[in-house]
């Protein structure tokens, strides 16, 4: 709850600092449009690592994955011309493999997923710029959409209406759970707020983007993603059993979890993560390119630290890694409209993420990474 | 099921026991861990599993827990009259057997409810039913007289001893469950946690269930338990009704007779005068070599609780001190913390011949060293050796800077022929100093790591346990090493699981029992029976 708020605090305040260091130009509707745009591939794949931090493992080969991903799907398209729905259909089929294959390697010889993946990232990162060599340009329409599209006013306002909808009846659902089984209900202030606080963030954000080009359907897709991860993480048995494998394996192992499965189905939900981020870095750019994905996997890792995922298993929080991814994202953003050049931007990142983690050391959160 | 009233267990017991135990036992390479167990519990009982360390109650909880799988052990068990053939840990679960480990089988960053449901959680539709088992765990708490416990609460932040009733929880909470086992639940517990914990055990005879309670405290055992089986040597003793069994008797029990082993003629205790609180004399100054005054250290999971307290003692040049008391009496977590291996904050005060010495904080063991003392770990392989490395590596491994120019280059030749010494004084058989330690027996590594420790020229020298899982030439080829090293002057800790061992080789003997020092006998002065009687409580000094 704390760092929720700590992070939600800090983020406007690194808008607002860069905003008056950079003579005005982060708090525009344009800006913060191409803010959440540049967050989404980060975002997305820190949604997958959340899970794969949470099982207590890691995932690095996911940045050249997304890469590979993405260059086959544009050779399907434009060197073998198959038609767009059998492309996806190709890439879903090679991004479970993927994550079937890591799984099957952490979960029956033991490997450490570090290794497992980071051969993955040396593998993938060369057949990726194999395929990719010369680059594949991109024109279908629909394909595009994902990464360059935006959704027209009344679509945005309608998506924000469904988010109010839907939030209320999820708090409706949990309170009506609680008076069924006789549990003190939650006060009606934090319901209140349960419900507000993301319904009018979500209004706020769908009128700036209206005041520019409209909500991007990447950043509507990667909240779908996060969505749908956020409820398997907490309301699932499958959620359940990752997390409780990676908090104490032999505890979950003596409570009849079967800990090789979990471990497959963790992998696997990440391929399909870095399938879908594949797909929006593929349109954003509109080609298949040798160097997408390079290093995502390490944003995403620090994305999911800075949420506060342990390294060591048991925790994680969906909607907080996205917080940190954004607020990463923020932190570059700023940094880039005051003109720091982007080598100085890799540097201070770097003293950020150590820094952040040491306040929380020094601040005593009992916290093991 | 039939609940027996608290009354009279046995009068109203059913006619087929809820656990038999037909026969059981099961061999380890060179150790024969359970030999012949027979055991009945009933339903609504709550029997006692008492033994001396290794007596084989470890191993007989792990059968029935199905860690040790069917199949790699003789005999059988019966659940309701039915064989149990458990594979593993979920076969035994599902088959009604619920163990409380000494470590805990919980998940420290999921909720108290979550933990209570964990691989059996309520689901609707294919989502989990949250709400449903926070309430049933909250009913579940209640019953435990934790009201005050919150099931959202992540187990991470409660005490050892909730943590503790949480397992209990998971287990009523368990829809098969038919016997509860506990290993040792209050070792890490407060007074007021333990007694809170019995009188939950207590309550849960009603229930129906067959309760399998093993502990080392004798008071515990005969607060709570109908039936007591005694365990010696892998085999079931006896097994008596409380009533009729006194602490005595199942102390002797315990202790049996047995088989008198090769021990050598106990070596005169050197120049010591008649108590060892009293100056030194000729030659030496009159500090003796290490005096501990007023010892306390906090235990590293419960802080709340003192894992040793008020500990003090004198050790002399050449003496060799017995340290004897049950698992868990703080005869390891004694000499880890003499060696700078305990927590941070430890009170009292340590002399090494008058002058002070702090163990602990940053410098550790390696301070420790500097002041001439060595330890012999309990646990070899663990902490004694590097398993993969060759003989010569570990033998020079506390004493590197011996062979080391400008502090980092190392003298192969040095070291090499320092090892090669090292190996033929301390009688390994091994073909050279290179072979790889881990392909030693366990006699050969025991050897490697007392040389390695006696290249460090310690002038104290802590034992634990130094003839674990040793053969019986090798043991005693290490009583007269022992012996050797203190006619050289050096003082000895010695502490072993075997109180025969303690009895023959000290020159006197320090009984903890929880923490505490219970008594102080000159060797040679007590038998079997009256040191564990101190140990276990059963009796005073």
């Amino acid at each position: 709850m704390k760092r929720t708020l700590a992070i939600l605090l800090t983020i406007p305040a690194i808008w607002v600092l860069f905003h008056f260091l950079s003579g005005g130009s982060v708090l525009s509707a344009g800006n913060m449009v191409n803010l959440f745009k540049y967050l989404t591939v980060v975002g997305i794949l820190a949604t997958g690592m959340t899970f794969v931090m949470a099982a207590g493992h890691i995932d690095l080969s996911v940045g050249a994955g997304l890469g590979l991903l993405g260059a086959v799907n544009a050779w399907l398209l434009y060197q073998a011309h198959l038609p767009l729905p059998v492309t996806l259909a190709a890439g879903i089929a090679l991004a479970i493999l993927m994550g079937l294959i890591h799984g099957a390697l952490v979960a029956y010889p033991r490997i450490p997923a570090f290794i497992v993946t980071l051969s993955g990232l040396m593998a993938y990162t060369g057949l990726k710029q194999y395929i990719a060599n010369p680059v594949i340009p991109i024109q279908n329409e629909a394909f595009l959409f994902l990464g360059q599209g935006y959704l027209a006013p009344w679509q945005g306002y309608a998506c924000a209406g469904l988010l109010a909808l839907g939030l209320g009846f999820l708090l409706w659902r949990n309170l009506a759970g609680r008076r069924k089984h006789g549990l003190a209900p939650r006060p009606l202030w934090r319901s209140a707020l349960a419900w507000l606080a993301p319904s009018a963030g979500g209004l706020l954000f769908v009128a700036v983007c209206n005041a520019d080009r409209g909500v991007p359907v990447c950043v509507l897709a990667m909240a779908s993603a996060a969505a749908l991860c956020h409820g398997l993480a907490v309301r699932t048995r499958f959620g359940r059993h990752v997390f409780a494998m990676g908090s104490n394996r032999e505890a979950a192992q003596y409570s009849g979890i079967s800990i090789p499965m979990h471990t497959l189905g963790v992998f696997v939900l990440m391929g399909l993560l870095a399938w879908l981020a594949g797909l929006v870095a593929t349109a954003q750019l509109m080609a298949g390119a040798a160097d997408i994905g390079d290093y995502q996997e390490l944003y995403a890792i620090a994305a999911c630290v800075i949420g506060g995922t342990s390294l060591r298993g048991g925790t994680g929080n969906v909607w907080m890694s996205l917080l940190g991814a954004l607020l990463m994202a923020s932190i570059l953003n700023g940094m880039e409209q005051v003109g720091i050049p982007s080598t100085m931007q890799k540097v201070i990142l770097g003293v950020i993420l150590s820094a952040s983690v040491a306040l929380d050391q020094v601040l005593g959160r009992k916290r093991d990474l | 099921m039939t609940p027996s009233p608290s009354g009279d267990p046995i009068a109203n017991a059913p006619a087929a026991p809820l656990l038999e135990v037909r026969g059981l036992a099961k061999s380890y390479p060179g150790v024969k861990a359970l030999d012949q167990v027979d055991l009945q519990v009933r339903a609504g009982e709550i029997h006692a599993l008492c033994g001396e360390n290794g007596a084989g109650k470890s191993t007989l909880i792990k059968i029935l827990g199905g860690v040790i799988p069917s199949g790699s052990y003789q005999g059988s068990f019966f659940l309701e009259g039915r064989e149990c053939r458990f594979r593993g840990p979920r076969e035994s679960l599902a088959g009604g057997v619920n163990i409380i480990f000494q470590e805990l089988a919980l998940a420290p960053d999921l909720s108290v409810a979550e933990n209570v449901f964990l691989g059996r959680e309520h689901a609707k539709g294919g989502w989990l039913d949250a709400h449903r088992m926070e309430a049933e765990a909250a009913r579940q708490l209640a019953v435990l007289g934790m009201k005050d416990v919150a099931p959202t609460v992540p187990v991470r932040e409660l005490s050892v001893g909730l943590r503790q009733m949480v397992e209990i929880a998971r287990a009523l909470a368990s829809p098969a469950r038919r016997i509860l086992i506990l290993d040792e639940p209050t070792s890490a517990l407060s007074l007021k946690e333990s007694q809170a914990l019995l009188d939950v055990i207590v309550g849960l005879k009603s229930r129906g269930l067959g309760i399998l309670y093993i502990s080392h405290k004798l008071e515990e055992v005969f607060a709570v338990a109908d039936r007591i089986t005694v365990l010696r040597n892998g085999r079931s003793i006896e097994t008596l009704d409380r009533r009729d069994a006194g602490k005595a008797k199942v102390i002797s029990l315990m202790v049996g007779r047995k088989l008198e082993e090769v021990f050598p003629p106990r070596s005169p205790r050197p120049t010591l005068p008649a108590s060892a609180y009293a100056p030194n004399s000729a030659g030496m100054s009159d500090a003796p070599l290490l005096r501990v005054r007023d010892w306390t250290v906090p235990s590293p999971v419960n802080p709340q609780v003192d894992i040793l307290s008020g500990i003090s003692f004198d050790l002399a040049a050449g003496e060799i001190l017995g340290l004897a008391g049950l698992m868990g009496a703080g005869r390891t977590e004694l000499v880890e913390s003499l060696f700078g291996l305990g927590p941070r904050a430890v009170k009292g005060t340590i002399e090494i011949t008058g002058r002070p010495y702090h163990p602990g904080g940053s410098g550790g063991p390696a301070r420790a060293i500097a002041r001439g003392i060595a330890m012999v770990p309990e646990d070899r392989r663990r902490h004694g050796l590097f398993l993969e490395k060759s003989i010569r590596e570990n033998l020079t491994g506390a004493c590197l800077e011996r062979f080391s120019r400008l502090g980092q280059f190392i003298d192969a030749d040095a070291e090499a022929d320092t090892a090669a010494r090292s190996l033929s004084e301390a009688g390994v058989k091994a073909p050279d100093a290179e072979f790889t330690a881990g392909f030693l027996s366990g006699g050969n590594q025991q050897k490697v790591v007392l040389a390695k420790w006696l290249l460090t020229k310690p002038r104290i020298l802590f034992l634990d346990d130094p003839t674990r899982g040793v053969d019986v030439g090798a043991k005693a080829d290490i009583y007269l090493l022992i012996q050797r090293l203190a006619a050289e002057g050096i003082g000895i800790l010695l502490i072993s699981s075997e109180t025969e061992e303690v009895m023959h080789l000290s020159h006197r003997i320090l009984v903890l029992r929880q923490g505490r020092l219970a008594g102080e006998f000159a060797g040679g002065a007590a038998d079997p029976e009256t040191i564990l009687a101190l140990s276990a409580g059963g009796a005073t000094a």
